[in-house]
């Protein structure tokens, strides 16, 4: 996953994808109207500047070294959370240099994983992303 | 060519970490491991969560069950390294064993420290909170109602104070310093973190340290006397090293190790809370008992025995924890110019030196706090930088766009 800083609009639509994609509902609006969400993607603005960032699935990813559980795993390249092993000491989020990686709702971590539960094919925030700006590609 | 002997003492975090150091680089060389313990190689900082019920057993192991056998590793539980021949290349057991290596990395970490304080053999009812056995001992001295007395504020008693608020027991912290938690957060943010956990039913006594004990009681410098039930010894740990010492390792407080965990003794590493290294954001030599540490230093010094390059120069002591839902995380070094910015329940400390941010305490919000700890162990300049943003939150905002460029839409490799 990639973000092009220059094609990045500032719409939050990233946002609102991750966390539909995340309810496994399949209205968009009964799953996020009225509600907080708590997307694992975010979008970082300052006056003309924005951007999406979520994990970035590092090669050798030092959230999955420092995690006390084990919860952190790299699976076929995707960093991924095991929610029953993580006990929420937030010793990931110390170390994450994307700050990436929070807390949910109730307790476990919370982090990008590329859809690979979720939807099929492209990660809802690039496939949704209206100029471009997140793309799931292999580079 | 034969394979290479590699011999493991420690199947805790620097142990792992040098298992999967030396099989990235040599999938056929002989690993052994030996360990004092025989629970399997378990996480030690979860038996605080064991004692509050979130971790049952299965969950206190790390790795799989299969770790070892996947590794091709030996393992030998319950044996304990007495003395190491240097010279001879053998590591001789307490129970008369003799183990040759090639390699050796020394990963014994650290033993609870047992306070000189006059009445404390009398406390019959006393464990330390170090291991899974200690938790299984302080579990079955608990009755309901019991008083339990903690020595020692650092983050093992505070854990181990987290956890007995979830048992029908009234818990007591002691500290002789003039705070908790002295070793990692500050005065304010130390003060933050006693009033939350007060008022969750944690009773405190600080910077005042006990004196004497009797076999339910112990008494304070200040006249003060507190009863208990049980008492928990937590108060800091000594390194594991008095082997390698005596083998002729160079030490401080904990055995000197270079960047690849090599110790002054030809064929020995060492890594984790036994091992002494540069702390990369004071530039002086230290232990940094810590997990994350542990795994890293470990994985570093098995890539060097398997003779692949390595080096982990950007050891940093990081903490990060949430007690009873206060969150904080700390990193770096706590000395020099700092900037405070408080708000919304939070307390955040930014230390800097030399052009570069040296450390940090947030305490309240550890929101995205591994931004900072990156910003130190990667020793960026703060000059190409826009400081306030910096201060404000941590994001990527404080970069240049060309750096974030760098940082978001190109390959990540190495976040280490």
């Amino acid at each position: 996953m990639y973000v092009n800083e220059k094609w990045c609009l500032g719409c939050h639509l990233c946002e609102y994808n991750c966390a539909f994609a995340e309810s496994g509902l399949s209205d968009m609006v009964k799953a996020l109207k009225g509600r907080a969400i708590r997307p694992r993607i975010r979008v970082e603005e300052r006056g003309n500047v924005h951007y999406a960032v979520s994990c970035r699935h590092c090669g050798d990813p030092v959230c999955v070294k420092g995690c006390l559980t084990g919860a952190l795993a790299v699976k076929d390249g995707a960093v991924t959370v095991d929610r029953k092993r993580c006990v929420g000491c937030l010793t990931c989020v110390a170390l994450c240099p994307y700050g990436a990686i929070s807390p949910s709702e109730d307790g476990p971590m919370q982090k990008c994983e590329l859809c690979l539960e979720t939807a099929a094919g492209t990660p809802a925030c690039a496939a949704g992303c209206p100029n471009g700006a997140i793309v799931y590609e292999e580079r | 060519m034969t394979e290479m002997k590699y011999l493991i003492v420690g199947d805790s975090a620097a142990g792992v970490g040098c298992i999967e150091g030396i099989r990235a680089a040599d999938r056929g060389g002989e690993v052994t491991v030996v360990s004092a313990e025989a629970r399997g190689c378990y996480s030690r900082p979860l038996i605080s969560y064991r004692l509050s019920g979130k971790v049952d057993d299965a969950g206190m192991s790390f790795r799989g069950e299969d770790f070892f056998r996947e590794n091709g590793v030996t393992l030998l539980e319950g044996r304990e390294a007495v003395r190491l021949d240097p010279e001879g290349r053998s590591l001789m057991l307490k129970d008369g064993g003799v183990l040759p290596y090639d390699r050796l990395l020394w990963a014994a970490g650290s033993s609870p420290a047992v306070p000189p304080i006059p009445g404390l053999e009398r406390v019959t009812n006393r464990t330390p909170f170090h291991s899974w056995d200690d938790e299984e001992r302080l579990e079955a001295m608990l009755t309901p109602g019991a008083r339990v007395l903690i020595l020692g504020g650092g983050l093992v008693g505070i854990k181990c104070a987290e956890a007995l608020t979830k048992k029908d027991v009234r818990v007591c912290v002691a500290e002789g310093l003039p705070r908790i938690l002295a070793a990692v957060l500050d005065d304010e943010a130390a003060a933050m973190a006693q009033a939350h956990m007060e008022r969750a039913g944690v009773a405190f006594r600080v910077g005042d340290a006990v004196a004497s004990f009797d076999e339910s009681r112990a008494v304070f410098r200040s006249g003060a006397e507190e009863k208990f039930g049980v008492l928990v010894l937590a108060a800091g740990v000594r390194p594991n090293i008095s082997v390698l010492k005596t083998a002729g390792a160079a030490c401080s407080r904990g055995v000197l190790i270079d960047a690849a965990g090599r110790t002054s003794l030809p064929g020995v590493w060492a890594a984790g809370d036994c091992a002494e290294g540069t702390d990369c954001s004071t530039g002086k030599s230290a232990v940094m008992a810590l997990w994350p540490n542990a795994r890293l230093q470990g994985e570093a010094a098995g890539r060097s025995m398997a003779g692949a390059e390595a080096g982990f120069s950007d050891a940093i002591p990081v903490n990060a924890t949430s007690v009873l839902g206060f969150p904080f995380a700390t990193a770096g070094a706590q000395e020099g110019e700092s900037r405070v910015l408080r708000g919304r329940g939070a307390y955040k400390r930014l230390f800097y030196g030399g052009g570069r941010l040296t450390g940090y305490i947030m305490a309240g919000d550890a929101a995205k706090a591994g931004i900072y700890t990156a910003l130190i162990r990667r020793r960026e300049p703060l000059d190409g930088l826009d400081l306030s943003l910096v201060c404000a939150e941590p994001s990527l905002l404080a970069f240049t766009a060309q750096r974030r460029d760098e940082l978001l839409n190109h390959v990540e490799t190495e976040a280490v």
